[in-house]
């Protein structure tokens, strides 16, 4: 038998080779497809094994956080960030109402001269202990030409320290409202900032960029323990921060996911546990899952049409020798053949709010006098009519497309009504970088009409007068983002007359008549305010801030499972 | 043989090679200045909306822009002669060094992808190459156009909803941690890596399994039909050695060129994918350099890509010749004197 085998061992050893490689092959297969399997079975195993431990709050959002300086950008998502780990003189809670933060009161000794009294016992995250020494250097670094934050101090203002927790600000001319856009002016500590050279902020020019300007040293709850841009950032909690923290998250770790429906994935996953924010139409793929849910509102943004006003003749319109958008009827009539509601149930999901004003109702105390005009076609065509285009005329709308939520749909769904009124509308969807070329002072205001979306960084109304609404010249002197060039004197006097007003209840009152006037010739045509939407999982509670800065604070966990259900 | 005629020649040759290809990697640098040129306003991306006039056009000055684009040109010609890829605006860092951070994730990606294609397609054309008329490689032939025709982007999120979002199986974004071996960081070594790899590949190796089994099927069937392939069956050899060894061994020529005609895609594949996926490689880099104007960044990345295909047009042509003994051997009678 033995000889046999022998025999047998022997002959097939002569035959070929060849038979021998093919099962080495088939060995070789044999093995591949077992290391396979065993890397996945590891693959999953770890996987699910890193899931239990210590919890973070995991937060991934659609933009990038990057320099830290905290005067170098004036941006809602980099300010709203490092709003978690510095802190201002003031601060806003979830609804915005302005609270002491780093100075616990401030009076006016006399319209023009502020009196601000600072905390005592604060100490910044190294350490070191906060005074006015660091609060005048701050406001002076803000102030400095590099800094984007330079217009939320008067140029002409002096900051005086009184005394280590007293800090006075002499103005040339009254502003009652000066303080309103302080709750991001953040303080640094002046002896960290000269020890790590960073006394004047970091210029956008700037073509070095120094380690220090990607940390962040400050008073509030929390603290950055890691700042990769772009990859990940990581936040623990201050355990020695002044204010109430009991029951604040521990632990955030920040992400980024920039295509929208991989960050819905990532939180039906369990990969994250907040995404910021949720694309409108993923929303019922958010709700309809079993471990997440969608938190949603209006924002401060107002969404609104320019119409060039300015120019003797549209230079994209079929019109010749007159312009149509001069002519108060046409703006009256664009505005009655708009069905803002339509778009809100169509294109926002229901989410947005139309609006009568171009600021929120939620930052101007006389919102309620305001009404939109009506959506009525009817009379649109009868205004059109009266105003002497009876067949209507063509013009090029000027839109984003990756700028504002649904911003083509939306141009698209205006110019549709639009063409009930006989104004054939074509519409230019570009990237923003594109379009904010075109339509402001950059190309010199190149549109007739174009989407506009604006957030007041004053959280007050007389800078949409100033700034969108205000008479300039070809170049922008006047009101530099008045695309339109939309000029009423008016409205000016009005103006200048609020910038001056210590009475709030007075300045509100002249506000309300520049935007009365605004209104009733549809210098500007409001839409609405922006839809905001944020998808949590189960187990995360959050307020919403309406100006969609992200804070730490306002997020609450009950139980993070970090699996998928 | 005539010394000088042949080294004359040689070098000749060598030109032919070298001079197109130099010519071609300044057309895409002006290409790639071009594009720059037309991605939007770089000011309104670095100021924020209530900048001044004067604060932007000082920012117009300090980026160079208030020179006229012919000078720009030719100072960042210069600037590429002296290996400077720029500064990025947004994030200032030298573009050279975003690229050596990004390239590494792109690659993984990349290659783990062709190799999944490769393996897709090898198997799958001999198959088809074999024995064409079978219900089962009809089927096959089917699955691999429709592979070809359904867009990147759909396989990338399908991929991601089905294993990531309802099974939970692998991460849904994200690159998992890496391991620098030899100074370069790699995402292979590493089991949340890989984890974070599988989709991503798989979603490439899909989009380009299609044009290798098309090319290869119709190559090998070709290569069947040869003589010394049935003279090969004849000598008892068996069919795996056959098809592997004698068949496959001719068919890469073809294969080789058109992976170098793929590397377009490949590119582009990347840019989809990593956009889906997050990871930070060049696709993404590009994407966001070019959403937010960062003209330096665009530029860099196009003479980079371009650079690369010339380096592995050149590599592919080197392989092509050693693949090919045929084109190695001289011209017959091209040196012999007049008989």
């Amino acid at each position: 038998m033995a000889r046999n085998m022998l025999m047998t061992t022997a002959k097939t050893s002569t035959i070929d080779l060849q038979s021998e490689n093919s099962l080495v092959q088939a060995q070789v297969v044999r093995v591949l497809i077992l290391s396979l399997v065993c890397l996945l079975v590891g693959v999953m195993s770890v996987h699910a094994r890193s899931e239990k431990g210590a919890k973070p709050l995991r937060i991934a959002i659609s933009g990038d956080l990057n320099l830290l300086d905290p005067h170098s950008l004036n941006e809602t998502l980099t300010v709203g960030l490092i709003g978690n780990v510095m802190e201002a003189l003031t601060r806003r809670n979830g609804d915005l109402k302005i609270e002491p933060g780093l100075a616990t009161r401030w009076e006016t000794l006399t319209p023009t001269h502020w009196r601000f009294h600072l905390r005592r016992k604060v100490r910044f995250h190294d350490g070191s202990p906060f005074s006015a020494d660091d609060v005048v250097f701050s406001l002076e670094r803000a102030r400095g030409p590099s800094s984007q934050m330079k217009r939320r101090i008067p140029t002409d203002a002096r900051i005086v320290k009184v005394d280590d927790f007293t800090v006075d600000v002499i103005l040339q001319q009254p502003n009652p409202i000066m303080y309103y856009d302080w709750d991001n002016l953040f303080i640094m500590s002046k002896a960290w900032a000269i020890a790590n050279k960073l006394e004047t902020p970091h210029a956008a020019t700037e073509k070095v960029r120094t380690r220090a300007v990607l940390s962040a040293n400050g008073t509030g709850p929390y603290r950055l323990v890691r700042h990769s841009p772009g990859r990940e950032t990581v936040f623990e909690r201050n355990h020695s921060w002044w204010g109430e923290g009991g029951d604040h998250v521990e632990k955030v770790v920040l992400t980024t996911i920039r295509s929208p429906s991989s960050r819905v994935a990532a939180l039906l996953a369990g990969q994250v546990d907040v995404v910021i924010p949720v694309p409108l139409d993923e929303i019922a793929r958010v709700t309809g899952s079993q471990n997440a849910r969608v938190i949603a509102g209006s924002e401060l943004r107002t969404m609104f049409l320019n119409l060039d006003s300015f120019r003797d003749e549209l230079l994209y319109s079929d019109v010749k020798g007159r312009n149509p958008f001069k002519d108060k009827r046409v703006r009256l009539a664009i505005y009655h053949a708009i069905d803002i509601d339509a778009i809100r149930t169509q294109l926002m999901g229901g989410y947005s709010e139309p609006s009568a004003l171009l600021i929120s109702p939620s930052l101007f105390a006389l919102a309620d006098q305001f009404k939109r005009h009506p959506f009525d076609r009817t009379k649109a065509r009868a205004l059109m009519r009266e105003a002497g285009y009876p067949d209507g005329f063509t013009v090029t709308l000027d839109c984003p497309n990756n700028r504002y939520i649904n911003d083509e749909a939306m141009c698209e769904a205006i110019a549709n009504m639009l063409r009930q009124i006989k104004i054939t509308v074509k519409v230019r969807a570009v990237t923003k970088a594109r379009f904010f070329e075109r339509v402001t002072r950059t190309r010199k205001y190149d549109s007739s009409m174009s989407l506009l979306g604006w957030t007041p960084g004053t959280m007050d109304g007389l800078e949409i007068v100033t700034n969108l609404a205000g008479c300039r010249d070809a170049d922008g002197n006047g009101a530099l983002f008045n695309l339109g060039g939309y000029c009423n004197p008016e409205v000016d006097k009005l103006a200048a007359q609020a910038r001056t007003e210590t009475d709030l209840k007075k300045r509100d009152e002249l506000i309300a008549q520049a935007f009365r006037i605004i209104h009733d010739e549809a210098g500007l045509i409001p839409l609405h305010q922006q839809p905001l939407a944020w998808g949590v999982a189960k187990g995360v509670e959050l307020t919403l801030r309406r100006d969609n800065q992200i804070r730490f604070d306002l997020m609450r966990v009950r139980e993070l499972t970090g699996a998928p259900q | 043989m005539k010394f000088g005629q042949w080294h004359r020649r040689r070098l000749g040759s060598v030109a032919a090679f070298v001079v197109p290809r130099v010519l071609l990697l300044l057309a895409a640098a002006c290409l790639g200045f071009l594009f720059a040129e037309v991605i939007g306003d770089p000011v309104s991306q670095l100021l924020p909306a209530d900048a001044t006039l004067a604060e932007r056009l000082e920012m117009r000055r300090a980026l160079g822009l208030d020179q006229p684009a012919p000078v720009r040109l030719l100072a960042f010609l210069g600037r590429l002669l002296t290996g400077d890829l720029g500064v990025s605006w947004k994030l200032a860092t030298p573009v050279s060094t975003l690229i050596a951070a990004a390239l590494p994730v792109t690659l993984d990606m990349a290659l783990l992808g062709v190799a999944g294609a490769l393996l897709l397609a090898v198997p799958l054309s001999l198959r088809l190459a074999i024995r064409p008329a079978t219900l089962s490689s009809r089927l096959s032939s089917a699955a691999v156009l429709a592979a070809m025709a359904i867009p990147v982007f759909v396989t990338a999120i399908a991929l991601m909803t089905l294993f990531a979002a309802w099974a939970g199986w692998l991460p849904a974004v994200g690159r998992g941690e890496a391991v620098s071996v030899l100074g370069w960081e790699t995402g292979l070594l590493t089991t949340s890596g890989l984890a974070a790899l599988v989709m991503p590949a798989a979603t490439i190796a899909l989009a380009l399994a299609g044009q290798f089994t098309r090319i290869l099927t119709s190559e090998l069937t070709h290569i069947l039909q040869q003589p010394y392939i049935t003279a090969a069956h004849a000598r008892g050899l068996p069919p795996a050695r056959v098809h592997y060894m004698h068949a496959l061994a001719n068919a890469w020529p073809p294969l080789i060129g058109a992976l170098h005609v793929q590397l377009g895609n490949v590119l582009v594949f990347a840019i989809v994918t990593e956009t889906v996926f997050e990871r930070q490689g060049l696709g993404l880099l590009f994407l966001r350099a070019a959403n937010d104007a960062d003209m330096p960044v665009v530029a860099g990345l196009i003479v980079f890509a371009a650079l690369v295909f010339t380096v592995l047009g050149l590599a592919g042509d080197a392989l092509l010749h050693w693949a090919t003994p045929r084109l190695r051997e001289p011209m017959p009678n091209a040196d012999a004197p007049e008989a």
